[in-house]
C-alpha cells in the first residue's frame, strides 16, 4: 500500500526542529491579533422578555479602535458575547478606562446557536 | 502583535508533555486547573492548543512501551504492543512521530478543501455505515482459522460489544480508560516480564515511510470525526478502517490511528473557527475561554504545529532512551508498580464503578489469551456500540 519515502530518523528530527522553528516564527509574528477583549462583569440586568440586556463591566484590557469587542467568558456572562461594537463605541475603552467600570447596553440575538449582544452604547459607569 | 510570552509557551508545551507521559492524566484535567488560576484570555487559548499538540504526540509513549491507553490511543495499543514484542518499539514510535506531523501538515493544508466536502460525504454514506461496520466485523472474524475459533471469536466480540455499550453509556469521566486498561494493559503488564525474558533486541530505526496512504485516510477520518454524532471517540472511527487496513498490519494501522488523532484536533480548530463548535474537549475549552475565528486560526495552527513537532521530536528521543534502558531495568517490578498506579488512578478518577469496569474488562481481556484467539475481537467494545448507533438511532 502506497508511496515510498525514505527519511532517516536523524533527518526527520532535523525536519521536526525546522517545522517547530517555522511555526514559532508564525506564532510570534503573525500580524493579526486574536480578537479579544476581556471585560469582567460586575452586575447584569436582563429585561423581562430576555431580549434586552445591560450590564456593568470592569474594563480589564484595551483593544485598538475599530476591532471587535467580545466577552468570551461564557459562564460569567450567561453565554452573552458582545459583537458589533463600532469605533464610536470605544469611547470608554481607551487605556485610561482600564480598571474602571463601564455600562454596556444592547440587544440579544441568536447567531450560530449562541446568544450575542449587539452593544449599542458603552459609557463610563457612575 | 500578540503578547505571547516565550516562558509561557514553553510551560504549556511542558504541561502537554507531562500529561502525555503520566498515564490517566488528560490535558482537559490540567486545563480545568489552569483556568482556575490563570485567565489571561489571549494566552489561555494558545496555551491549551500548545498543550494538546505536545500531548497528542507524547501520549504514544505509554501506549507503545507500557501498553497503557492515553487519550484516544486505545486502538494503538494492539499494534503498539505487537511491534514492541517484535523488538520494534522504537520503530512504532517513529511511525507515530512521522504520522502525527504529516497528518497535521496535510490537514492544515487541506482543511479549506475538506471541511466543505466532509459533511456531504458523511450524509451520503450515513445510511450504509452500519452495514459497512458489519462487513468489517465479518472480515475480523474471518481472520481466525477454523469454525470453532470463529465461534469463540464471535462470542468474545459479542461480550465486548455489550460491555462496551454499557461503558460508553455510563456517565463516568473518561469511561474508555478503565475498559482498555483492563482489556490490554493489566494482562500485558502481568505477563510483560515473561514476554521479554527472551531478550528482544530493539532494532535501529531507518524505517521507510511507506504508510502515506494510511496517513491520508487518517486525515479524512479525523475530518469526519468532527461531524459524526454519536461516535464517542475517533478511535471508534478507526474500526471502519479495518476494511482497508488490517489491524494485523501493525505499522500501517498505527500510522493511521496517529493520523486520526492529529487531524481530528486540527479539524476541531477549523470547525471551532468556522462553525463555532468543537468536538475535541480541549478545543471546546479554548472556544469557551478565548476567541477562535478564521482570522486567528493561523495562530492556533502555528501553536499546534510547534508543539506537535516538539512532541514528536521528544517522542523519538524518549523512545530511544527507553529502548536502550529497557534491557537494564527490572521490568517485572516496573510492571507491578504501573499496574498498582493504574488501579489507583482509575479509582480516583471514577470511583468504585470505574474499578468495577476495570475488573470486568480484565477478566474479558484474559479470554483471548485463554482461548488462544486474537485480542482484536476486544475491539467489539467500540465497533458494537457504533453498529448499534447506526441501526438503532
Amino acid at each position: 500500500m502506497g508511496f515510498l519515502l525514505k527519511i532517516s530518523s536523524k533527518d526527520f528530527e532535523i525536519i521536526l526542529l525546522l517545522l517547530a522553528l517555522f511555526s514559532l516564527i508564525v506564532l510570534f509574528f503573525w500580524p493579526q491579533e486574536i480578537v479579544y477583549n476581556r471585560v469582567g462583569l460586575a452586575q447584569t440586568f436582563v429585561s423581562r422578555d430576555g431580549e434586552y440586556i445591560e450590564f456593568v463591566a470592569e474594563v480589564e484590557s484595551y483593544q485598538e479602535e475599530g476591532e471587535v469587542l467580545r466577552v468570551c467568558r461564557a459562564r460569567d456572562c450567561l453565554n452573552v458575547h458582545i459583537q458589533g461594537i463600532t469605533s464610536g463605541d470605544f469611547v470608554c475603552l481607551d487605556p485610561k478606562s482600564i480598571g474602571e467600570e463601564v455600562l454596556i447596553r444592547g440587544e440579544l440575538r441568536e447567531y450560530r446557536s449562541r446568544r450575542y449582544l449587539d452593544a449599542h452604547q458603552v459609557w463610563r459607569y457612575g | 502583535m500578540m503578547r505571547i510570552l516565550g516562558v509561557l509557551v514553553l510551560a504549556f508545551v511542558l504541561l502537554g508533555i507531562f500529561a502525555g507521559l503520566v498515564p490517566g492524566l488528560h490535558p482537559n484535567s490540567i486545563a480545568a486547573i489552569i483556568l482556575e488560576i490563570y485567565d489571561d484570555p489571549q494566552m489561555i487559548g494558545i496555551g491549551l492548543v500548545l498543550m494538546l499538540g505536545a500531548y497528542t504526540a507524547i501520549a504514544f509513549i505509554p501506549a507503545i512501551f507500557m501498553g497503557i491507553p492515553e487519550g484516544q490511543t486505545q486502538v494503538a495499543l494492539l499494534p503498539g504492543q505487537r511491534m514492541l514484542k517484535e523488538g520494534r518499539g522504537l520503530e512504532a514510535a517513529y511511525v507515530c512521530a512521522v504520522s502525527v506531523v504529516f497528518a497535521t501538515v496535510i490537514s492544515m493544508i487541506l482543511s479549506p478543501l475538506l471541511v466543505p466536502m466532509v459533511k456531504p460525504i458523511y450524509f451520503f454514506l450515513k445510511p450504509y455505515l452500519g452495514y459497512i461496520l458489519l462487513i468489517a466485523v465479518l472480515f475480523l472474524l474471518k481472520n481466525e482459522r477454523g469454525s470453532k475459533k470463529i465461534l469463540l471469536s464471535l462470542f468474545l466480540f459479542t461480550i465486548s460489544a455489550f460491555f462496551g455499550f454499557i461503558v460508553l453509556e455510563s456517565d463516568i469521566i473518561d469511561p474508555l480508560f478503565p475498559m482498555f486498561v483492563g482489556f490490554f494493559s493489566i494482562p500485558a503488564l502481568i505477563s510483560t516480564a515473561n514476554d521479554r525474558e527472551e531478550g528482544v533486541v530493539e532494532k535501529c530505526v531507518d524505517t521507510k515511510i511507506d504508510f502515506l496512504i494510511p496517513i491520508m485516510l487518517g486525515v479524512l477520518m479525523g475530518a469526519i470525526a468532527d461531524f459524526l454524532p454519536g461516535i464517542s471517540t475517533p478511535a471508534q472511527l478507526a474500526v471502519f478502517s479495518t476494511l482497508i487496513i488490517k489491524l494485523e498490519n501493525s505499522e500501517k494501522f498505527l500510522a493511521h490511528i496517529a493520523s486520526i488523532e492529529a487531524s481530528h484536533a486540527v479539524f476541531a480548530m477549523v470547525t471551532a473557527a468556522s462553525a463555532g463548535f468543537a468536538r475535541v474537549g480541549t478545543i471546546a475549552m479554548v472556544l469557551e475561554n478565548s476567541s477562535v475565528d478564521l482570522g486567528s486560526l493561523p495562530i492556533y495552527f502555528a501553536a499546534f504545529l510547534f508543539s506537535i513537532s516538539i512532541g514528536a521530536f521528544l517522542l523519538l528521543r524518549i523512545s530511544k532512551s527507553i529502548s536502550t534502558q529497557i534491557k537494564k531495568v527490572d521490568l517485572g517490578l516496573i510492571s507491578k508498580i504501573v499496574a498498582i498506579y493504574l488501579v489507583f488512578v482509575i479509582f480516583i478518577k471514577g470511583g468504585l464503578f470505574s474499578l468495577l469496569i476495570l475488573i470486568i474488562a480484565t477478566v474479558i481481556g484474559y479470554v483471548p489469551r485463554v482461548l488462544k484467539i486474537s485480542r482484536t475481537h476486544l475491539m467489539g467494545s467500540l465497533i458494537g456500540p457504533s453498529i448499534a448507533h447506526f441501526f438503532i438511532v
